[in-house]
């Protein structure tokens, strides 16, 4: 995730940050939120929500990767400087990862992204990962409809402050 | 060119499902404007017979470069579009799947929102495609090998069945010969058959067979790789004597200068130092047993008593362990389980002085190679008068095992009858509380053993410690509480505790190597246990009584049903499909750090030291991608998932 970062050529979070954007108060806004969902429980959760005619956001977009494991922290950033409003990665309950160890990655990556966004000032709860298995429909709609509500909450994310940060790390002052 | 790709989208209204629910029309015309799509066309319903013909045949006439589909349940109807792909001449990896129903229109309310959804996931579908790049259906053979793992009768009968079936077998054994506690047994429920006349012509079979490779004593330190093709690291432990060569005469045995007590008579009599480990045993020929021979042991000496007095020159100590790689397709661990410790239960009275005996104890008796050769000696040398066989001892109670062990009820009540037979005027008392006698047979002979003059006493278990034994000058007083609540005893001249099984302290080191989970108690288990001795591990079997306790019939009867799920999936000239979507390394990019070899889930990384560079294992990567987002020098891609394809496919849902 560094080099996205740290790479001068790029726009980066901060200067999606820092830039000027829509005024919320005066202009329509929806949110959007990119929902990366693994290919074996919650992708298939996703399906269950869908069979039993849950209401999920409309404004959560689903992209399936194989494994919370491939969600690569890197293309979070870069999903966040692109446009997304937030962003929900989602896998296997611990102990249910169908590669064994997927989801223990990501839930490490997680708490390292979790401070650099921090560190940046951008609201940790922009970024959430949870777990959802394949028979959590409701679970599925639940979180997505939480995660459409908190991010409208934070308002966009290129407003200049991206949201009240609950907690500030040494650096992130 | 990216630029130049024609995309073709075709777009399933689902019988109304999806078409009632937005505004296709706006949908078609939105995704009409995208720059690469040449064509976009709606169908009733495109998983059908006439929706799978209608993109046939406009597949070949326009020959897309790329194909989109949006509808519904698109993981469970994708398999059968790409088959139209196929027989349309293209490759079915070109295909994206956009789930335009359970994903979209069935859960979203507003129809303006739905269709906005559905044009952003559309265009995050074609955008996606654009970066799709055509991918091969590989195949490896599926190993036909097996390596069976364990000394039971599970695992026994499980490489007798296959090499029946031609397979090769590498059999392994942490002891120096399979047969485990049949071997030990003299009789078999419930026809009372000689048991070491059954484990004999399997284990002679088994020492013969073309197909089976014995590797005991030895122990499995690695398993590599995945179903059709386990590379399994073997090491052997020396015997010091050549097998072949050894007749066996038994002069080293008596020119040993050791002797020390044979755990396989439960230290009820010694043996030399170089021995037979039973009557029998495999790889035929006797074995040097490290620990107490004192060229060996920790003050060597330079004792040559045996090999001197070998007239084979059998004897090698300078034999030592060797490591090999073996390469097999599936593999059966069926460890044997070991008796509950008897000296747990009733430390005070298991002093080695007084006539209290675990039921395995006890049953070496009755074996005319035994160490009594056949009699019902005591340790004064007199038959006994009167025997208590004890029950449940050390079972369901939290102090020992919390569970029944369903065999020992079967084999207490088992030497009872060759009590009565060896010793018809011995008063035999069987004490217990509940009698675990399941299947067909087992009433009747209970019913039978009682009749043949066996007393039942029947106590409270849930009373207090189940049982007491004091040992008094005469033998031991058995104490308990009757059913009726009030103090009860016995004084017997013999006690016999009817032990359960636990799993194998073995099995602590074949989870970790195997991969295998355990249930509370320690027993292996299946991912399904009711229905298959699959684990979750794919081509990896667990049967046997280090699965669960049980008596040799059912513990058969699992390693048979091992065999059965690995014959029906490797089957010679069948091949395994190697995952499409697996990791791909660039040489350029890597720096060869290892940090991917640590990640895999499934060690399907090496690393190639001469180059410098991770090496992926194509036949064992799964395809998850963990490596990809790993990797700091993003020198590893998946493909199918690649970067390229998931950026593209965010950029169009968020650019719309």
């Amino acid at each position: 995730m560094t080099d996205v970062l740290e790479d001068p050529d790029r726009e980066t979070l901060e200067s999606v940050i820092e830039s000027e954007a829509t005024d919320p108060a005066t202009e329509e806004w929806t949110p959007l939120v990119v929902a990366f969902l693994c290919n074996w429980c919650s992708y298939e959760g996703a399906q269950t929500a869908g069979g039993a005619r849950k209401t999920v956001p409309a404004n959560v977009f689903p992209v399936r990767v194989m494994c919370s494991g491939r969600v690569d922290y890197d293309l979070v950033a870069k999903t966040l400087t692109d446009g997304a409003d937030g962003i929900l990665v989602l896998g296997c309950h611990e102990g249910d990862c169908h590669y064994k160890t997927g989801n223990y990655l990501t839930r490490k990556r997680h708490a390292l992204f979790t401070a650099v966004l921090q560190g940046l000032g951008v609201h940790e709860d922009r970024v959430r990962l949870d777990w959802v298995s394949a028979d959590e429909g409701e679970r599925y709609a639940t979180v997505t409809r939480e995660m459409a509500a908190r991010v409208r909450e934070l308002g966009p994310l290129a407003d200049g402050n991206s949201g009240p940060t609950t907690e500030v790390t040494a650096d992130g002052d | 060119m990216i630029s130049d790709l024609e995309v073709a989208v075709y777009l399933c209204e689902s019988r109304g499902h999806v078409s009632d629910e937005l505004e296709l029309d706006a949908v078609v015309e939105t995704i009409s404007e995208h720059p690469n799509v040449t064509d976009v066309r709606t169908h009733e319903l495109l998983c059908g017979p006439d929706g799978h013909d209608l993109l046939r045949s406009e597949i070949r006439e326009n020959e897309p470069d790329r194909i989109v589909v949006g509808g519904g349940s698109l993981k469970d109807k994708r398999p059968g579009f790409e088959t139209v792909l196929e027989s349309a001449g293209m490759n079915p990896f070109l295909l994206q799947m956009v789930d335009l129903r359970e994903q979209c229109s069935w859960v979203t309310d507003d129809p303006e929102a739905t269709t906005e959804k559905a044009c952003r996931l559309l265009r995050g579908g074609v955008e996606r495609a654009l970066h799709l790049e055509p991918l091969a259906r590989e195949t490896v053979a599926y190993d036909t090998g097996v390596l069976v793992y364990g000394e039971s009768i599970a695992a026994i009968d499980a490489a007798l069945q296959l090499a029946v079936a031609d397979r090769q077998v590498y059999l392994v054994t942490e002891a120096d010969s399979p047969g485990g506690l049949l071997v030990q047994k003299e009789f078999l429920y419930p026809k009372d058959q000689c048991a070491p006349c059954r484990a004999a012509p399997k284990l002679k079979e088994l020492d013969q067979s073309d197909d089976v490779e014995l590797i005991a004593p030895g122990q499995v330190t690695s398993v590599r790789g995945v179903a059709g093709n386990f590379e399994i690291t073997i090491e052997s432990e020396p015997r010091y004597v050549d097998s072949e060569a050894c007749i066996p005469c038994d002069r080293c045995v008596d020119a040993c200068p050791v002797s020390v007590p044979d755990e396989f008579e439960f230290e009820l009599t010694d043996r030399a130092a170089i021995y037979e480990p039973f009557s029998g045993s495999i790889p035929g020929g006797y074995v040097i047993d490290e620990e107490n021979c004192v060229r060996f042991d920790e003050s060597p000496t330079d004792c040559t008593e045996c090999a001197d007095a070998c007239p084979m020159d059998a004897v090698q100590y300078e034999e030592t362990g060797t490591t090999r790689e073996v390469t097999v397709g599936s593999a059966i661990v069926a460890p044997e389980a070991q008796p509950y410790d008897a000296d747990r239960v009733h430390p005070t009275a298991r002093d080695g002085q007084t006539d209290v005996y675990s039921n395995l104890e006890f049953e070496r008796f009755f074996t005319e190679s035994g160490p009594t050769n056949g009699a019902v000696e005591l340790r004064d040398g007199t038959e006994p008068d009167s025997v208590a066989i004890v029950h449940c001892a050390g079972s369901r109670c939290e102090d020992h095992l919390s569970y029944c062990s369903g065999t020992c009820c079967l084999d207490a009540l088992k030497l009872s009858r060759a009590l009565l037979e060896a010793v018809p005027d011995c008063d035999v008392y069987q004490v217990f509380d509940d009698l675990v006698v399941p299947g067909r047979e087992g009433e009747a002979y209970a019913q039978e053993t009682f009749e043949m003059g066996a007393t039942p006493v029947r106590w409270d278990l849930d009373h207090g410690d189940w049982i007491d034994l004091t040992v008094t000058d005469d033998g031991v007083t058995v104490a308990g509480t009757n059913r009726d609540g009030n103090p009860a005893e016995l004084e017997v001249d013999a006690v016999v505790l009817a032990v359960g099984l636990e799993p194998g302290v073995v099995v602590d080191d074949l989870a970790e190597t195997f991969d295998l989970e355990r249930d509370e108690r320690g027993f292996l288990t299946a991912e399904q246990p009711i229905t298959s001795t699959a684990v979750a591990r794919d081509g990896i079997y667990v049967a046997g009584p280090s699965a669960g306790p049980d008596g040799e019939h059912a513990t058969l009867t699992q390693g048979i049903s091992a065999v059965g799920e690995v014959l029906s999936r490797a089957v010679p000239g069948r091949d395994v499909e190697l995952e499409p979507r697996r990791a791909v390394i660039d040489d350029e990019l890597c720096t060869g750090c290892r940090i991917c070899l640590e990640t895999c889930p499934f060690d399907a990384i090496d690393r190639d030291d001469e180059r410098g560079v991770a090496q992926l294992r194509d036949e064992v990567c799964q395809g998850c991608g963990a490596c990809v987002s790993a990797c700091p020098a993003d020198a590893i891609d998946q493909r199918g998932f690649t970067t390229a394809q998931l950026e593209a496919e965010i950029d169009g849902v968020i650019e719309g």
